[in-house]
């Protein structure tokens, strides 16, 4: 199905192109990185913040070129960003991104409830929505104290028979103890539903 | 991970419309609590208020630590008004200052980290914006030896002064702290340190010759012109007019405040709370309620002529003494003319007129006839009458 394969390689390069700048704005946001590392792109027709630390940038696109070969695969089901407190090594806080696979291989079912084809602008809309949400969620959040003490680690949650690259090591979850949990909206494109929920310490 | 689902995931939806009306804490909101708030009525919160109130009432003189009540009923403040203590609702500023009052007086609190923490984040809510009056706080504090053990204290003290760029007196506050042994010390010293650093910095950036050039720039200037403008020309004015012999000395404020003079005076100082320090600020207006009607609000008419009675007096310096009020009588087709007389005085009202006796019998309260319609009043601007004297 050659028109299926290009959507999906659209729908994949989307999803890819919301991690880098998701993460980019929680970095920015939660004070991992100082803000003068950040510079203002248009983006979604908001003004959104990416780094230009070209070590983080590289750390970043690294991440993300393995996750998009995942995605295209259909091998890769939640991308974890973690933030760590470099002192004690526990997580303070876990973003949590879900996708769902409207085509998934091996399972026919899924395939019934498989949505029309959703507008490029709706999607649009629904990431907008979802990184306004980030952005938002500074109210509730506790303030990071003790600024550059905190990094930031990604998980893939990956199938069992993926190809897992030398540089990727296996983790455990990485869950935060005593966590409130915050599920942010979701947006989707014509194969691929993205989820997003925050678990931070309070 | 799924189990996560059922414990009870916010959905942040529920949050979102509100974001704006959320003030975030440091220590971060629960997301639970918070959709609980945001869903709570006003009456359910008065009933909690109600509550605490009644404890504090009945149990305040029997605990052991008041404090402890008093924190708990303000951090549910906090979580009940996410809107923040600044908010009106929250009555935040009265609860804290009754907590501040009440445990002043209780020794056992002097050097409690918890009474200390109380008094920082009472400064930064309610003082952020004036640097005068969070030192004042800090003063009154160091004072009254509130947290004199601790390091916290000299640490926010310190960082407050160098926000406003004293540094010399940071330094000082800080190796106070280190003489009176406050704990932790070595995070003190360190501090101490750091201070120092700061204050060589600031100081070497400077270079001595120059230093009076950079002391006059930084002078609060009027209207624009330099205090030492001002200085000269006034000089200069005193030199051109030579009929002033003795020039008229200016004199200067030279003395600056020095917190390290001043800080260890009054130390019995009362502590004003924030509503009586801004009394003057403040305009006694009563509330207005929605929905009710005020009623017609007096109009001031321009009309008719302004009659002494009803006028409201201006009083200037020169006591008693009022200029010369002129009557300027308007004839159409001639020149206006300008009477040296207060003719409204004789005419205080259409078809009356006083003479100037009559005038001075009133104005001596003696005058009692009762008042003859004159005739020919419209004729004689000025005309004499009969006047009865006791």
């Amino acid at each position: 199905m050659p028109i299926d394969s290009i959507s999906l390689k659209g729908s994949t390069r989307t999803i890819t192109e919301f991690f880098e700048y998701s993460i980019n704005s929680i970095l920015y946001q939660r004070g991992i990185y100082p803000p003068e590392d950040f510079s203002r792109v248009k983006k979604y027709d908001l003004t959104l913040l990416k780094t230009h630390d070209d070590e983080l940038k590289d750390y970043i696109r690294r991440i993300l070129i393995q996750v998009h070969k995942w995605l295209l695969g259909g091998k890769c089901n939640k991308l974890v960003l973690c933030i760590i407190n470099k002192d004690e090594g526990d997580t303070v806080e876990r973003w949590s991104f879900d996708v769902t696979h409207y085509k998934s291989e091996n399972s026919s079912e899924q395939s019934n409830e498989e949505p029309e084809s959703i507008d490029s602008e709706v999607t649009k809309n629904q990431i907008r929505a979802l990184i306004r949400q980030i952005t938002a969620s500074m109210t509730f959040l506790p303030e990071l104290a003790n600024e550059g003490n905190y990094t930031f680690n990604v998980l893939a949650y990956t199938d069992a028979y993926a190809k897992v690259p030398l540089d990727w090591a296996d983790s455990d979850s990485k869950e935060v103890e005593n966590a409130e949990v915050v599920q942010f909206k979701s947006f989707s494109t014509n194969d691929h539903k993205v989820g997003l929920q925050v678990s931070y310490r309070f | 991970m799924d189990n996560m689902v059922e414990k009870g995931v916010v959905d942040f939806s529920d949050i979102e419309v509100e974001k704006e009306n959320v003030l975030p804490l440091r220590k971060g909101r629960s997301a639970k609590r918070l959709v609980n708030v945001l869903k709570q009525r006003d009456s359910e919160l008065e009933v909690t208020r109600a509550s605490f109130e009644r404890r504090l009432e009945t149990e305040l003189s029997t605990l052991d630590d008041p404090l402890c009540l008093f924190l708990e009923y303000m951090d549910w403040l906090h979580i009940a008004y996410p809107q923040g203590g600044n908010s009106k609702g929250s009555n935040m500023l009265h609860v804290m200052e009754r907590c501040l009052m009440h445990c002043k007086a209780l020794e056992c609190y002097t050097n409690d980290p918890r009474y200390l923490t109380l008094w920082l984040n009472y400064i930064e809510l309610f003082y952020r914006d004036s640097y005068y009056e969070s030192k004042d706080i800090f003063v009154f504090l160091y004072r009254n030896k509130i947290g004199g053990q601790l390091s916290m204290f000299y640490e926010e003290f310190s960082n407050l002064l160098c926000e406003m760029n004293r540094y010399n007196e940071a330094c000082y506050i800080l190796n106070d702290g280190i003489q009176r042994g406050a704990a932790p010390t070595d995070r003190l010293r360190s501090k101490f340190n750091e201070t120092k650093l700061q204050l060589d910095e600031s100081t070497i950036s400077l270079p001595n010759n120059h230093l009076n050039i950079f002391e006059d720039s930084g002078q609060p200037t009027i209207l624009n012109r330099n205090r030492n403008d001002i200085l000269n020309a006034s000089n200069m004015k005193i030199r051109h007019s030579q009929s002033t012999t003795v020039e008229t000395p200016i004199y200067k404020d030279n003395q600056e405040f020095t917190l390290t003079n001043s800080i260890h005076l009054d130390a019995q100082a009362n502590f004003e709370l924030k509503a009586s320090r801004n009394k003057e600020n403040k305009r006694s207006v009563g509330v207005l309620k929605p929905e009710s009607n005020v009623g017609t609000i007096p109009q001031f008419d321009d009309e008719g002529p302004v009659t002494t009675s009803k006028t409201k007096f201006i009083f200037n310096d020169d006591l008693g003494r009022n200029g010369p009020i002129y009557y300027i009588n308007t004839i159409v087709g001639q020149k206006s003319e300008k009477i040296d007389c207060n003719i409204k005085l004789l005419h205080a009202k259409t078809n009356e007129e006083y003479s100037v006796e009559q005038l001075l019998a009133l104005s001596r309260n003696v005058y009692k006839k009762s008042l003859k319609r004159s005739n020919e009043s419209d004729l004689a601007p000025i005309k004499r009458s009969r006047i009865n004297h006791i």
